[in-house]
């Protein structure tokens, strides 16, 4: 698995990316949160919750994306490979 | 008096273990110990964090905080290097009345608990901010060919 680490203004081409790899597990942080209602990507796709808090949009997070804590999302970069878009 | 340019050397995460007085211990007791010591090594992540952002103006203070806080709750190593405009997140004089917690003070606890922080020289200087003499004491001044050394030698690495 590699876990993709991606920002503005890299979505696109990260996506583009990822749709390369069937291991590819998506992380949008910091203002890429905003893409993540219109996210088309084939594997998972993870926001950090305190990401999403900080623009309000912790309501509007379409259930496909699944939301973690930095805990998570460090525990996932210690079991992964790990790709920066940031 | 400038500040002392240090050299990376070594793991990125230098923390030691305490040795115990071998002697005590029986011999096969030894050998479990070094070989449960040697486990719990290779298990620990190096986290390499290269923060290129200013305080402030984009979000990447706080998130380099995130990550190196919930790795060090883990027991992993930090060791974060302040790049281009990150350096400024190392000033020791800061101060905004509404912020609870400042750039310097995210600083402070990483380095309390065991984190090491390192700033760019060229960075630095590029900016007068002449060798670093108003970060704090413990953010060590070094040259960013070194950083490439301490790149190479994290398990991972996030360019923020």
């Amino acid at each position: 698995m590699t876990v993709y680490l991606v920002d503005e203004p890299f979505v696109d081409i990260a996506i583009a990316y990822a749709a390369k790899d069937s291991t590819a597990q998506i992380v949008l942080l910091q203002d890429a949160v905003y893409s993540a209602a219109h996210m088309r990507a084939s594997g998972p796709v993870y926001v950090v919750a305190d990401d999403i808090a900080r623009r309000g949009l912790s309501s509007r997070m379409p259930p496909s994306v699944h939301t973690i804590s930095y805990d998570e999302l460090v525990a996932m970069m210690e079991r992964e490979r790990v790709v920066n878009f940031l | 008096m400038p500040r002392s340019i240090v050299p990376l050397s070594g793991r990125c995460n230098r923390r030691g273990y305490r040795s115990r007085s071998k002697a005590a211990l029986p011999e096969q007791r030894q050998e479990t110990l070094i070989l449960s010591i040697s486990t719990l090594r290779d298990a620990l992540t190096e986290f390499g964090i290269v923060l290129r952002g200013g305080p402030y103006q984009t979000q990447r203070w706080e998130t380099a905080y995130g990550m190196a806080d919930a790795a060090l709750k883990r027991s992993d190593g930090v060791t974060i290097f302040l790049y281009m405009d990150g350096v400024y997140n190392a000033l020791a004089p800061q101060d905004f009345e509404s912020m609870k917690k400042l750039p310097k003070d995210h600083i402070e606890a990483l380095l309390d608990r065991g984190a090491q922080i390192f700033a760019c020289l060229t960075c630095t200087d590029n900016r007068g901010l002449e060798d670093g003499r108003a970060y704090l004491k413990r953010v060590q001044v070094t040259g960013s060919t070194e950083a490439g050394e301490m790149v190479s030698k994290c398990d991972r690495i996030i360019n923020l």
